[in-house]
């Protein structure tokens, strides 16, 4: 049991030091690609124009 | 200052694009000569006529040679001046032939004004006691509104002028 | 007891109350004069009683855009400083004295744009000019402004006195940081006010500089609208974590954000200034890479909600890629107004990058594409923060709860608000695109064919700016039912905790000298040569001109 706790704690000490950040790692990224794609639109009309 | 690993990707990402794209503008401006319209002359608001570009006779279209023009135009609240034609009526429409290098050259003899070609490039303030320039190719022909994009009074949504590019 | 358990005494609750009734009324207001001018621009609908379209644009402008924003963000600036270091009765003598200050000089100036002495819209262009006492007026709400700059510095200084070693508390910080901003922008404007318009505008000399007066005011206009922004990120950073039940993400990186903001929104004022004659290409290009450094501390922000969020849900054992965005309290009112104003965010980001790009502004630049952006920046994110705020705050200071019927009309309101602005921006970004301008009266332009394109968009707008000032008439309900009505309660003024067992936030961060002066430098390398240029190769100054907005 006492092991087992250990592992746990160090489990937790391990995950609140690098949280596991994968969804707000995507969720940037579709925002900076939305960022990009407007930027190249403008980008494209003033270079049509 | 601790930064997580994602955290660092996101930012590098973020900073990296954002010098690509001061890069491309950079480019653009500095090698491609399409600096946004900074032109240095200065001249007196209330005398403008003494500059060769907006004596009564020089304003309006100026032919320099095969496709390619001078605009000269004066604005005041809240007409642009193209000077007159050959009856002695007020230009109200310039017509261009497409392809057309065109400079436009304008300046304000009263308040602000602004300078937009709608649906091209063409688009900058005027100012009092600064000449105006900005160079174009006019490639697309069609029917353009000249308008003033700065608010110069009570009468500023009347001041408006016609630009037709035509095809030869 | 009231006092004990929101931190907030009944002295510091009036004072504070006095900003928000300013605040409320000021959108009442100001909204209707916004509600008019889409209708006249659709071409279907002449005001009333001969008064012109730029008077109420002036009007809309100045007291949404000036007095709305400064009132609520001083106001909300003081409750933050009263919860979290403290008001002396000095301290709070003088926040009344800025109050007064403030509202003398807004009355001021707004009986001169009512009068139609000052239709010269809330940027004041030279050389239209306006009564003298509207820039009176101007003058004393900066002033009075600038009172409640010390105020919360004073504030502070106490707080560390008594705290040696100590880092100040977060919002402290913020609110600062904000002040300080707005205090060394206001600079330029004051001087161009006070040694420029003011002795313009009575005579006293005959001409006016233009571009040193334009250079001046927008050394001014974009750090004030970083000045609306950085409060609405003191709420995202420090509030909305303790209300989804969660901790800070990350007390430093906060910290470094502000700082960011406070370095780079000043050296920036030519992005406005592009398509001007008589400044170099150069200075102006660079400042636009100045402009775009202040990106990053709002792609810090970004990250930084997310991980709020993320973190959050996954320590309340919602897993999966996105399992943890379930558990947001998606039918709280103090969340959901929020976070709306956040993803507003992205559009509104995507068109400031857009803007401030060099030549690409000759695209945008003046057209009606710039006042939806900043419907979005400020008139969504900024003031939908500001709404989420108003669903605590007034209860914590009338000493009521947050009940459920005003959870469910704030809910109403937020959505309401979300659709009138997306018909209302949405249609100014696409007409504006086309090159339909800003800041005009409804005009067919001599039957031009393009301007009969943009007619539908104007519609768009009108039917968006309808539903808006059904969200605005909702929202006044909200503040009078919060004010008045409200069962009596102790409602809780929420500030979020940093994580335990993170590390100490670096001393560095705290600095002031060191980041007052990277910014005096950072001020002074932007904007010295080219200013000293305008001015040495300056034209003959301007003299008055009154008769364009129809006087004399």
């Amino acid at each position: 049991m006492p092991s087992t706790n250990l592992k746990h704690q160090v489990e937790q000490e391990h995950s609140s030091s690098e949280p596991n950040l994968k969804g707000t790692l995507i969720s940037v990224s579709v925002v900076g690609g939305f960022l990009v794609l407007s930027w190249l639109a403008v980008f494209g009309l003033f270079l049509a124009r | 200052m601790h930064m997580h690993k994602y955290e660092k990707i996101w930012m590098a990402s973020g900073v990296g694009t954002l010098l690509v794209f001061l890069i491309v503008l950079g480019i653009g401006a500095f090698y491609q000569g399409t600096q946004p319209p900074s032109c240095m002359v200065t001249l007196d608001p209330q005398n403008v006529q003494a500059h060769e570009a907006f004596k009564e006779e020089n304003l309006g279209l100026q032919q320099l040679g095969e496709k390619e023009y001078t605009l000269n135009v004066l604005a005041t609240a809240f007409n642009y001046d193209f000077g007159k034609d050959e009856d002695g009526n007020n230009v109200k429409t310039i017509r261009i032939p497409a392809g057309s290098k065109v400079m436009f050259q304008a300046t304000t003899e009263d308040v602000i004004h602004g300078f937009q070609l709608a649906g091209t490039n063409v688009n900058m303030m005027l100012e009092p006691g600064y000449i105006s320039t900005l160079e174009t190719t006019l490639d697309n022909p069609g029917t353009y509104t000249l308008i003033c994009n700065e608010y110069c009074g009570t009468g500023h949504h009347l001041m408006t002028a016609t630009v037709e590019v035509y095809e030869e | 007891m009231i006092a004990e358990k929101t931190g907030l005494g009944k002295a510091d609750s009036k004072l504070v109350m006095s900003f928000m009734w300013v605040t409320f009324i000021s959108l009442l207001i100001g909204g209707l004069m916004g509600l008019l001018q889409t209708l006249v621009r659709t071409g279907n609908y002449t005001l009333p009683f001969g008064i012109g379209y730029y008077q109420i644009l002036t009007v809309h402008g100045v007291i949404l855009g000036l007095v709305l924003t400064t009132f609520f963000i001083i106001g909300f600036q003081f409750s933050l400083m009263a919860k979290t270091v403290g008001m002396t009765h000095k301290q709070r003598q003088w926040a009344w004295v800025s109050f007064w200050v403030m509202l003398t000089g807004t009355i001021a100036s707004a009986i001169m744009i009512l009068l139609g002495k000052a239709s010269v819209l809330y940027t004041f262009y030279a050389p239209l000019k306006a009564h003298p006492i509207f820039y009176f007026g101007l003058t004393f709400v900066v002033v009075g402004s600038w009172i409640a700059c010390f105020v919360n510095f004073h504030q502070l200084y106490q707080w560390k006195k008594k705290h040696q070693g100590e880092h100040s508390p977060l919002l402290a910080f913020m609110v600062v940081i904000n002040m300080l901003m707005w205090f060394i922008c206001t600079l330029g404007v004051a001087a161009t006010v006070l040694i420029q318009f003011i002795p313009w505008s009575l005579g006293l000399v005959g001409e006016i500089n233009i571009l040193v007066s334009r250079t001046l005011f927008w050394y001014f206009g974009h750090p004030l609208v970083y000045f609306w922004l950085l409060p609405a990120y003191m709420a995202w950073y420090a509030i909305l974590p303790k209300i989804i039940g969660g901790k800070i993400f990350s007390d430093s990186l906060a910290r470094l954000a502000f700082i960011l903001f406070l370095i780079f929104s000043i050296p920036v004022g030519f992005h406005h200034q592009l398509l001007e004659p008589g400044i170099d290409p150069m200075w102006k290009y660079i400042q636009v890479v100045l402009t775009f450094a202040v990106i990053i501390p709002s792609l810090l922000t970004a990250f930084s909600m997310f991980a709020t969020f993320e973190i959050t849900g996954r320590q309340k054992g919602y897993t999966g890629l996105f399992g943890w965005f379930r558990h947001l309290p998606w039918k709280d009112v103090r969340f959901f107004a929020p976070f709306m104003g956040m993803v507003a965010f992205i559009p509104a980001g995507a068109g400031g990058i857009i803007n401030a790009s060099n030549q690409m502004n000759q695209v945008v630049h003046n057209t009606i594409w710039v006042t939806g952006h900043f419907h979005l920046t400020l008139a969504t994110t900024v003031i939908l923060t500001f709404f989420g705020i108003t669903y605590w705050l007034v209860p914590v200071l009338t000493g009521r709860k947050i009940d459920k019927k005003i959870n469910t009309l704030g809910m109403t309101q937020t959505i309401v608000w979300l659709v009138g602005m997306f018909f209302m921006s949405g249609s100014m970004h696409l007409a504006g695109l086309l090159g339909a301008p800003r800041r005009s009266a409804f005009s067919d332009y001599q039957g031009s064919a393009q301007a009969a394109e943009w007619i539908g968009y104007q519609y768009g707008q009108a039917i968006g700016g309808s539903i808006l000032f059904i969200g605005i008439l909702i929202m006044l309900y909200n503040f009078f039912y919060m004010t008045f009505k409200a069962p009596k309660g102790v409602e809780e003024f929420p500030i979020a905790e940093a994580p335990d067992g993170s590390e100490p936030t670096p001393l560095v961060l705290e600095n002031w000298k060191l980041w007052i002066g990277i910014t005096v430098v950072l001020i002074a390398f932007a904007y010295t040569i080219p200013f000293v240029d305008i001015i040495q190769n300056s034209p003959p100054g301007s003299p008055p001109f009154e008769w364009p907005i129809g006087n004399g």
